[in-house]
């Protein structure tokens, strides 16, 4: 009797069944990972020159946007329906939970609203507004407030712009809300 | 009839020819001894008569039924229902006991049976303490006995028997042919016992010398310096004998 | 036989391990990343937010630092903070932390929804809370390994290190807390003005007990206000923020902070996964081999079979219902073993960190586990099954007469 004949032991039959055999053993394994959610990625889209949206988390739920640049640091807005607005000096790059405290008592913006609503240009002045657990003072403070009553309502949107001594420097900064 | 051969021919390797019958025939209950040299196709025509061997040509009927007709399948199931057949040796599986053996035939064969049935004819062949013991807890002439039981439990039409003592001692070689006639004839079965050894071939009363039946070129004549080719090729079909 | 035996072994040992990985992985995400056993945040020092988790949650690790009273007083007043109990760690005995916390603690935090701490016997505790400075509470994990009972006895160890200086002061075990299942069974509490007051502190720490313009703790627990439907105000975040800008303290929630750890170190169980797929790679492959060699050795055997009349499909049934069973015992064994392994590692756990795990814990990962098996069981004998379909009979049996 040839039993060679009926060996399978040729490597072609092999490998192709080894293969099937690791090929199911993974698919188990991917299986019993499923559900396993990518992490959220923080995309770093740039703007050209303004402000712009940014991927960075913000750390109150607010917009971001550059002051000088996404590098050197942002700051945080945000507008209730009431018109007030809330503003925090935040680190550069993926640094958006970190203040960056600010001389300046006040910063002073030229609003416009958009979407052809009326108001046209006005001023916003933002006072500051120390953070106390951070041991914060006026003239050494990271966040500011302040309120129009052009502001109010749901949906607002507006450009604005300003100039904040941040980091020792006097930066324009461009709000696109 | 249970065995009507006519015109059967069987070469192997094209020119090898082994068997070549004009006419063969074996009655109901009919207990036969097959005897011849070494070589000239007692086996080979074993082997076609239980379905196993093809490539022949000619007519075989067993009960009637002409085994060419049969698909691989129903040949199994045949041989299964139909036919008994004991070997020369190493009969029995070996990861089963006695017992399973019996077991398994009856199972294959579609037999009904019971727990009790199988211990009876373990009883009768003497082998009752035996029932839960591996064949290799066993000597041959036991062995030999649980495949002659084996063989004729399922009351098969047709018994066949290839040198089922040659393997044997005298004393065990007379015990495995005295259960062998004496089951086939209780179960009603026919019987061919294919043997060289003297001793069993006398026991049976019809005695029948494969020459007469078989008119092969190849027969008989294994010594010679013609025949080596043919046995080369009957020893590559895995035929040899 | 033997080899049959050493494929279930086999199986078996790949079996164990997978399920021991996905129950271990498991058990520790859902223990560790739990609603920080009931703390929503740790007012701590600055420094390494991992070591303060680590030091007020589980207490293991030192605490990186203290904080100011004063501080945590304002935090406190925080309109969105629910309870904050401050707490003084750096303590132990006989390897369990001593901890210094106001009785609030026992009275008014949840460790878990809905439940606070008891000493109530019905429920597994004894006695009562500490009154004075020289009585203490133990955890019921540490109860039970130090034999403290009520009216028992010891000196605190001014550290946490072994041949830390022992105090000579006495506490006296007053209660026994009800087993939580949290790492704060396995701690000791004592009143937090007792920490001050400890013998060998100097006077400058005995000063804070009665002066809290110098007092300093090691933080504080807090438990943020809910709003409906039991979640947590919003405002937690810009409580995180403001205190994170501060010179000297930090807001620490645990379940930010434990989640990255196990992001960070989550390669060991994606490698011990690895090693147990390739165990059960080369189970496979044994099996495959067993397989084959018993067709091999077994083709008398199974042309034996076929003569009696068993047809071709019978045998190829025969050997992939071999396959199923070898595997099958194999994953049985080790689904089995792994749970063994389980309930093993679930001691050691609970003993290094007081959190409980289940050896009892099924995942629905393992029932992946059980197609698996028998896919590969079936591919694994398709070649031998195979074989023993091609098995002449003649041939098979060609050396039998």
């Amino acid at each position: 009797m040839n039993y060679k004949k009926n060996s399978i032991f040729n490597v072609p039959t092999i490998v192709i069944y080894s293969a099937i055999l690791i090929y199911l053993i993974f698919l188990s394994s991917s299986l019993c990972r499923a559900g396993e959610a990518d992490e959220d990625r923080n995309h770093h889209k740039h703007g050209v020159g303004h402000s712009h949206e940014h991927e960075h988390k913000a750390a109150h739920g607010g917009k971001l946007s550059v002051i000088g640049s996404c590098e050197n640091g942002h700051c945080e807005i945000k507008l209730s329906e009431e018109g007030t607005v809330e503003l925090w000096l935040v680190g550069g790059g993926n640094d958006t939970a970190r203040s960056v405290r600010t001389t300046d008592e006040e910063i002073k913006f030229k609003v416009k609203l958009k979407n052809g609503l009326s108001g046209g240009e006005f001023d916003l002045v933002l006072k500051a507004w120390p953070i106390e657990l951070a041991e914060e003072k006026i003239g050494d403070c990271s966040r500011f407030k302040g309120w129009n009553e052009k502001l109010k309502g749901r949906g607002i949107k507006f450009f604005a712009s300003g100039k904040i001594n941040f980091k020792g420097r006097k930066t324009g900064v461009k709000i696109d809300y | 009839m249970i065995i009507q051969i006519e015109n059967l021919e069987k070469s192997f390797s094209g020119d090898c020819e082994v068997i070549r019958i004009k006419k063969f025939e074996l009655g109901h209950n009919e207990i036969i001894s097959m005897y011849g040299r070494s070589g000239c196709g007692k086996t080979t025509l074993l082997n076609i008569l239980s379905g196993v061997l093809g490539g022949y040509s000619g007519s075989v009927k067993i009960c009637g039924t002409e085994m060419k007709s049969l698909g691989e399948r129903d040949l199994d199931l045949f041989r299964a229902k139909n036919i008994g057949y004991i070997f020369q040796n190493l009969n029995l599986l070996q990861g089963y006991t006695a017992y399973e053996n019996l077991e398994l035939s009856l199972q294959i064969a579609g037999v009904n049976y019971s727990r009790d049935g199988i211990m009876q004819y373990l009883e009768i062949a003497g082998l009752f303490n035996e029932s839960g013991k591996y064949p290799s807890q066993l000597s041959l002439g036991q062995q030999q006995r649980i495949a002659v039981l084996r063989a004729v439990m399922k009351r098969p039409p047709l018994i066949l028997a290839d040198e089922p003592t040659s393997s044997l001692d005298s004393q065990n070689s007379a015990a495995v042919v005295d259960l062998l006639k004496k089951s086939a004839a209780e179960a009603g079965s026919a019987l061919i016992t294919v043997s060289h050894e003297k001793d069993v071939i006398s026991a049976f009363d019809k005695k029948l010398n494969f020459s007469d039946i078989n008119m092969s070129r190849g027969a008989g004549v294994l010594d010679s310096i013609e025949a080596r080719p043919c046995l080369a090729s009957m020893r590559k079909a895995g035929d040899a004998n | 036989m033997h080899s049959s035996a050493l494929a279930v072994l086999s199986i078996a040992v790949s079996i164990a391990m997978l399920t021991a990985v996905i129950s271990l992985r498991e058990q520790t995400q859902s223990n560790f990343t739990r609603i920080g056993h009931g703390i929503d945040g740790v007012l701590g020092p600055k420094g390494s937010p991992l070591q303060i988790v680590l030091n007020a949650v589980y207490h293991i690790e030192e605490t990186p630092g203290k904080i100011k009273w004063e501080y945590y007083k304002k935090v406190k007043q925080d309109p969105i903070v629910e309870i904050a109990v401050p707490f003084c760690s750096g303590h132990s005995y006989a390897g369990f932390r001593v901890n210094a916390i106001e009785e609030e603690f026992f009275s008014g935090f949840e460790y878990q929804p809905g439940k606070i701490f008891s000493f109530k016997e019905s429920d597994g505790g004894a006695g009562r809370v500490f009154k004075e400075n020289d009585e203490a509470v133990a955890g019921y994990e540490a109860a039970k390994a130090l034999k403290l009972k009520l009216g028992s006895v010891f000196n605190p160890v001014c550290g946490v290190n072994a041949g830390d200086p022992v105090h000579n002061d006495v506490i006296k075990i007053t209660g026994i807390m009800a087993p939580t299942g949290t790492p704060h069974d396995r701690a000791i509490y004592i009143p937090l003005k007792a920490f001050y007051t400890l013998s060998g502190h100097g006077g400058e720490v005995n000063a804070m007990a009665l002066d809290e313009k110098y007092r300093e703790i090691s933080g504080a627990y807090i438990k943020i206000r809910r709003i409906r439907n039991g979640i947590m105000h919003p405002g937690v975040q810009d409580l995180k923020y403001n205190v994170n800008q501060s010179q000297s303290a930090q807001f620490v929630v645990p379940n930010e902070v434990l989640p990255r750890l196990f992001n960070i170190i989550g390669w060991i169980d994606s490698v011990l996964f690895i090693i147990a797929a390739a165990i059960a790679v080369m189970s496979a492959l044994f099996l495959f081999s067993t397989l084959l060699g018993s067709i091999n050795q077994r083709k008398r055997d199974i042309a034996l079979i076929r003569f009696l009349g068993a047809p071709r499909r019978a045998v190829l049934g025969m050997v992939i219902g071999e396959s199923l069973m070898i595997s099958m015992a194999g994953l049985l064994a080790g689904l089995a073993a792994g749970h063994t392994v389980v309930y093993a590692a679930a001691i050691y756990i609970n003993c290094e960190t007081g959190v409980v795990f289940s050896a009892s814990y099924v995942s629905c990962n393992e029932f992946f586990l059980v197609p698996a098996v028998i896919s590969i069981a079936f591919l694994t004998s398709l070649v031998p099954a195979f074989n023993a379909y091609k098995i002449d009979i003649i041939k098979g049996l060609s050396h039998v007469s």
